[in-house]
């Protein structure tokens, strides 16, 4: 056991356990290291903005390389800040308006490409257990989602009722690799604590 | 047995704990079987052409380091070992390359490369998807300058790819633990370019991420720790995830255990 003498290990040792105090019960303890990863998360988050977005738009963009147009869209930016002015808060709707157009747009450009291959991926042969078990589980998970017709027809229903089961089959599959992924986070802490922080050979 | 579903959640975790802090030191040596997804992956990056160049996009930060870590680090002795040329950077993920950087300079100095003509770090760059798709266009204009903030322009290295295309790069190895990830870099890099992709995933995202692999829109897929367990032993590095695999095994028991009497406890009481 060799305790460690940098700060920074302490640092993360401490706040793990005071994190940790929350599994028996809430307390100050627990609270105050909440309220520090807050207040840091929020300042880092501030100045990482301000050097990568602003600094770099004003600096090199606009002034050096004279790419004034950027301008427009730095005061289109803004004018989100009209909302805490009543009298001007539909103004605020345009910077969102442009967003949500041009998100939309942006999306539609390279996302069917990717989707109609998903989709394309189904078409298979039916000549392997695994192909039959992929076709019948796109299937009945589609007809599953047929709100617009009936359940009560016992062909319609039936077919949803297997897509239920795949649907639920992936859920408890996502279900136990979270629960994995949670416990490899666990052991990850256990090793900041008892390998370096505490200094303990494994 | 109703007994069995008001088990205090404290007396949970503490057996939970108990397990995971004696496996630590006490290892079972339990058998790690490499999968074939595993071995896919591994196969998709050892069999790249002699001199290829890769692009490693380490999308984590501190919280995933449990899982992806043992991935990335397994990964730059795999394509230092083939000779590969590598550009080492991120979108959005600011604290990855920042706790990577020492690692990637330990591992490729033991290899003898060198900074700017054999691999460089981009460090990370904001903008998410709109910066893949502006490093589609020009690597430099979308970086400007590399992890030392250094312009880049001046690196030999990237004489070799002025921007993301498949003349220039040989494939795409991206670790994911969220969004941006993956799924953006086959969105607006891979399916554009056609720059074959690699992906590392956490445990909790392979369900997620298999249809991918299946299509062939991922060349490779190396999932959570079990998969890093997999691709450390492939590499000839065994490291922490073929460690943790006694603890995740051990707690894979605890977990079904539990769900088996938790279950048995709600049958015995509605019967009731």
């Amino acid at each position: 056991m060799h305790l460690s003498t940098n700060p920074g290990i302490w640092a993360q040792a401490l706040c793990i356990l005071a994190v940790y105090t929350y599994l028996y019960k809430d307390n100050p303890v627990w609270r105050f290291a909440e309220t520090v990863y807050l207040g840091l998360a929020t300042a880092y988050w501030f100045v990482y903005m301000f050097f990568n977005y602003i600094t770099p738009a004003i600096q090199e963009w606009i002034i050096k390389d004279g790419q004034w147009h950027y301008i427009i869209a730095i005061l289109l930016g803004l004018m989100i800040f009209f909302r805490y002015v009543p009298s001007l808060s539909w103004l605020a709707r345009y910077p969102m308006s442009f967003w949500v157009g041009y998100g939309t747009g942006y999306v539609l450009a390279f996302d069917p490409a990717v989707w109609l291959t998903q989709v394309s991926a189904t078409f298979l042969p039916l000549n392997t257990v695994k192909n039959v078990l992929v076709f019948i589980g796109v299937l009945s998970a589609l007809v599953y989602f047929l709100f617009t017709i009936a359940k009560e027809n016992p062909v319609v229903g039936g077919v949803a009722e297997v897509g239920k089961w795949y649907i639920m089959i992936a859920l408890g599959s996502a279900f136990g690799n979270t629960v994995l992924y949670r416990w490899n986070l666990f052991l990850s802490r256990m090793n900041t604590i008892f390998v370096q922080w505490l200094g303990f050979s494994v | 047995m109703e007994r069995l579903m008001k088990i205090d959640r404290r007396i949970i975790y503490l057996i939970a704990a108990a397990l995971v802090i004696l496996t630590l030191f006490v290892p079972l040596g339990l058998p790690v079987k490499i999968s074939d997804m595993t071995r896919g992956a591994y196969s998709a990056i050892e069999n790249l052409p002699d001199g290829s160049l890769v692009f490693i996009a380490p999308m984590y930060d501190p919280g995933a380091r449990g899982e992806l870590d043992p991935m990335f680090v397994a990964m730059l002795h795999q394509c230092a070992k083939r000779g590969y040329k590598m550009l080492i950077g991120n979108t959005s993920w600011t604290l990855g390359v920042q706790m990577l950087h020492p690692i990637v300079t330990d591992i490729l100095g033991d290899y003898g490369y060198t900074y700017g003509e054999d691999y460089i770090e981009l460090g990370s760059k904001p903008g998410g998807s709109i910066w893949m798709q502006q490093a589609t266009n020009d690597l430099v204009t979308a970086c400007i300058t590399d992890y030392n903030n250094q312009p880049l322009a001046q690196f030999p290295i990237i004489s070799q790819v002025p921007k993301l295309a498949a003349e220039y790069v040989d494939a795409i190895l991206v670790l994911d633990c969220g969004t941006p990830g993956a799924r953006e870099w086959l969105t607006y890099v891979s399916t554009p370019t056609g720059i074959p992709l690699v992906v590392g995933v956490i445990q909790m995202s392979v369900p997620e991420h298999t249809p991918f692999l299946d299509s062939g829109q991922y060349k490779g897929l190396i999932g959570g720790s079990r998969g890093a367990a997999e691709y450390e032993l492939l590499v000839g590095k065994p490291g922490k995830a073929v460690k943790s695999q006694d603890t995740m095994s051990v707690i894979a028991l605890m977990v079904t255990l539990f769900i088996i009497l938790g279950n048995i406890g709600y049958l015995t009481s509605r019967k009731k």
